[in-house]
């Protein structure tokens, strides 16, 4: 029985520490969290703690903000921000349910890509490609146009535009890892092909992934705004942070406050969206330079 | 007559508050020849880079004064370590490739070099660049300017990157690991170049080396370096002889050479395990990585399989192992022809045949857990439960002498020696009776190789496994294995026990890779 030998025990160093500590460990990538959980949180305790956001009041339209009225009111006297609150739960549930889509589609195509090579991903990778060569803007307009503007169809439209590009990120993603020592080693121990690509390689290629879906999140919540301030999205009485940007917009002679809630939100969100996503890209590129 | 030339005086380095060298002295005089010795980690690249101050960027330099000729780099300005860098002070590093520009001829690139410090004309710095080129030994000079560095072998490359720091004629060369990314035969040329240059010039050498037969090879005085500190300095025949500290002597004691003892090993058994008859592998490229390949070898039997970069004994192993196919020829083992075997036959085989790859670390999924992953061979042949696994991978960490605790850890919270641990642990959890080691000691410091090595020897002999030790570490296999073949260019071109080979080597390849291995001079064991 040989024993361990001392300068092996010293040479452990503790450089590695998990993606999400090292994550939560930058400050934007903190501060961009925090905003994204409050509009989630405002939009989930909306029909409890806020005011109605359909009571009218026509004694208090177009109000300038105030206690009672953080954000203002708008054109009935509505109280700006339980509707903001309320426009949040169909806004974050529609780029929820795009993203979701988005990525088990896209994960599914790029994994199918890097695991068969040849003929198969020539086809997936070329269609993938076509596909991102249309317009996101004008994709989605033909498709509103010919199946109408529900959100539930609307979810399913963003879904599908954005699952070529997380294809090709999964792809990449998943054949980078394919092409390393361990997935050698763990071939020579005997381990199955299904095995490797999905207990050992695609849990590796997740932050990557997580870095993507918070991209896709940016991409629908923009998405919806654009369509709804076109009108061809979410049509009233529904309310998306889009349509109210839309409805402040068109009232803005008579009240400079009223679109100035949605736009700020939909402008944090992104950015704080954009932000998660770089940090994460960060920290993995922190674990290639340390990797040793 | 010698002048002192660098002088370090209790330099220190740290990382954010974290010291990495701690007060460090030495002196170079003019002609000389040291060697920085130490294992990955103890701070010898980083001393090496403070010298001309390009430490990268978190490193600082805490204490200390770093003089040439006097002067102090360390409070210099940018300006003065601009003129003093190349100029005064050259560096040679251990990959050329990736310090050679790849879409820029060579000769652009040493002239460009020569012009940076000297205000010569451009045919002038052409004319310099061939006698450089014709004074480090590269062949056809004139001809090669026009060349790519991909154009360029590993030597040839690493001559170029000499040519390049003498053009200015130094004072210092600072070289870090020149040669750990050549070939034996071909490092062993290019620290003779080495030596010649320093004599010729007169030009000081710094050379940084974890290797102390390389750095017998080429210096006159030996500073070894641990944990930041240089623990002894002396003549190299005083240091290697007698040395002094407790790590040194360990450093010395670990070194295998030609002059080492042979580890003992049993008779091997009767039958044959594995044989190849007539293998050949060729790829897309047309290149011939195994061509005519035949061997066996006996069960219970350590076979040795020496060549260098690129002569195909990587590919060989994976043959033999099943994870390629061959274009022509057979391998059984036990009788059974592999390509008999269906996809299901060959991965049942895998419990009988592991491998052990050369990289400890990379060839762990590094988001797994050591307890997961020397308990896969187990699921995944036996269809172990949780608890059964965490029994036996208990049993192997033992085994391979790592505690059970170690299980819980992911492999960057352990060293390379550790993680070569953990994938013989990994290897051996099937119950194979044949084990390939490829490369497996070659990517670690010299005193954790001696710990593997023998840790191999045990478990050779404790679990009668039949081993293929595949190496381009001549000493390395000789120590090890009783019976060797040589392979070079895809071929093998001599078979034979430990003490037909190296005592009367056929080939006049084998002669020229003994006569290549660097010597500990004046020590036996």
């Amino acid at each position: 029985m040989s024993t361990l030998e001392l300068s092996e025990m010293d040479s452990v160093d503790a450089v590695g520490r998990g993606v999400l500590r090292r994550f939560l460990a930058r400050p934007p990538a903190v501060v961009a969290l925090a905003v994204l959980g409050v509009f989630v949180l405002l939009a989930v305790i909306q029909p409890f703690a806020l005011a109605s956001p359909t009571r009218i009041d026509t004694r208090h339209k177009f109000g300038a903000p105030g206690l009672a009225h953080p954000f203002g009111t708008d054109e009935l006297g509505r109280d700006l921000l339980s509707r903001v609150a309320q426009a949040g739960q169909a806004s974050l549930g529609f780029a929820a349910g795009a993203t979701a889509i988005a990525m088990v589609l896209g994960v599914a195509w790029g994994l199918l890509a890097a695991a068969r090579p040849g003929w198969l991903d020539e086809v997936l990778m070329r269609v993938a490609e076509a596909a991102l060569a249309i317009p996101t803007l004008l994709f989605a307009l033909v498709f509103v146009a010919a199946f109408g503007s529900g959100i539930l169809a609307m979810t399913i439209v963003a879904g599908l535009l954005m699952a070529p590009l997380t294809a090709r990120i999964t792809r990449s993603a998943v054949l980078a890892e394919l092409k390393s020592e361990y997935v050698r080693g763990l071939t020579a121990v005997g381990a199955s092909r299904s095995r490797i690509l999905f207990a050992e390689v695609l849990p590796n290629a997740l932050p990557a992934l997580l870095a993507q879906a918070s991209l896709n999140v940016a991409t629908s919540l923009m998405l919806e705004a654009t369509l709804s301030f076109v009108g061809l999205g979410i049509q009233p009485p529904d309310a998306s942070w889009g349509t109210l940007l839309k409805a402040g917009y068109d009232r803005l002679y008579e009240s400079v406050w009223y679109p100035v809630a949605p736009a700020l939100l939909i402008i944090a969100a992104i950015a704080a969206l954009n932000t998660v996503g770089d940090q994460v890209q960060r920290v993995l590129r922190g674990t290639a330079w340390s990797g040793r | 007559m010698t002048h002192e030339v660098l002088r370090l005086e209790e330099l220190s380095l740290g990382v954010r508050g974290r010291p990495i060298v701690r007060g460090v002295d030495l002196t170079l005089r003019s002609g000389e020849r040291a060697a920085l010795v130490g294992e990955s980690g103890s701070g010898k690249t980083m001393t090496a880079l403070a010298i001309p101050r390009l430490n990268p960027g978190p490193v600082a330099v805490t204490g200390g004064r770093i003089l040439l000729d006097g002067t102090d780099l360390v409070t210099a300005s940018e300006r003065e370590l601009v003129r003093v860098r190349g100029r005064r002070i050259a560096m040679v590093y251990q990959d050329p490739l990736s310090c050679l520009n790849p879409v820029r001829t060579v000769g652009g690139q040493l002239v460009e070099a020569i012009r940076a410090h000297r205000e010569v004309t451009a045919a002038r710095a052409h004319t310099e660049a061939i006698r450089l080129l014709v004074e480090v030994g590269v062949p056809e000079a004139a001809d090669r300017l026009g060349h790519y560095p991909h154009q360029f072998s590993g030597g040839m490359r690493q001559r170029v990157m000499i040519a390049m720091a003498i053009s200015c004629a130094p004072d210092v060369l600072i070289a870090d690991e020149p040669t750990t990314a050549l070939d034996v035969t071909t490092q062993a040329r290019v620290l003779r170049l080495l030596g010649e240059l320093a004599e010729r010039r007169g030009m000081a050498v710094l050379f940084i080396t974890h290797d102390l037969a390389v750095a017998s090879a080429l210096c006159h005085r030996i500073h070894v370096l641990r944990e930041g500190r240089i623990v002894e300095s002396g003549g190299l025949r005083e240091v290697l002889t007698t040395p002094r500290h407790e790590y040194t002597r360990r450093l010395v004691a670990s070194a295998v050479t030609l002059s080492t003892t042979p580890a003992k090993s049993g008779p091997p058994g009767e039958g044959v395990l594995i044989e190849a008859e007539g293998l050949v592998r060729r790829f897309g490229t047309g290149v011939t990585a195994v061509d005519d390949v035949s061997l066996s070898v006996r069960s219970g039997e350590t076979f040795g399989l020496v060549g260098e970069s690129g002569s195909g004994k990587s590919t060989l192993s994976r043959l033999l192992l099943g994870l390629e196919r061959p274009d022509a020829g057979k391998v059984s083992f036990r009788g059974t022809e592999l390509a008999s075997l269906g996809r299901a036959g060959l991965r049942r085989l895998r419990r009988e045949m592991q491998i052990v790859l050369q990289d400890p670390v990379g060839s762990l999924n590094r988001r797994k857990t050591v307890g997961h992953i020397v308990g896969l061979p187990l699921l995944v042949h036996r269809k172990a439960g949780r608890r059964e696994r965490r029994r036996r991978v208990a049993e192997l960490l033992d085994l391979v002498g790592l505690p059970a605790s170690f299980a819980g850890r992911y492999p960057h919270e352990l060293s390379g020696g550790q993680c070569q641990r953990v994938n013989l642990a990994r290897a051996l959890a099937p119950g194979p009776s044949f084990l390939v080691l490829d490369e497996a000691v070659s990517a670690v410091d010299v005193v954790i190789q001696a710990q593997i090595l023998e840790l191999l020897r045990e478990l050779q002999a404790r679990l009668g496994l039949t081993c293929l030790f595949v190496s381009h570490d001549l000493a390395v296999v000789r120590y090890l294995a009783p019976r060797l073949a040589v392979m070079y260019r895809g071929r093998i071109v001599e078979t034979g026990t430990r003490e037909e080979i190296f005592e009367a080597p056929k080939h006049a390849y084998t002669r020229s890779l003994i006569d290549a291995i660097p010597a500990l001079e004046g020590v036996g064991r």
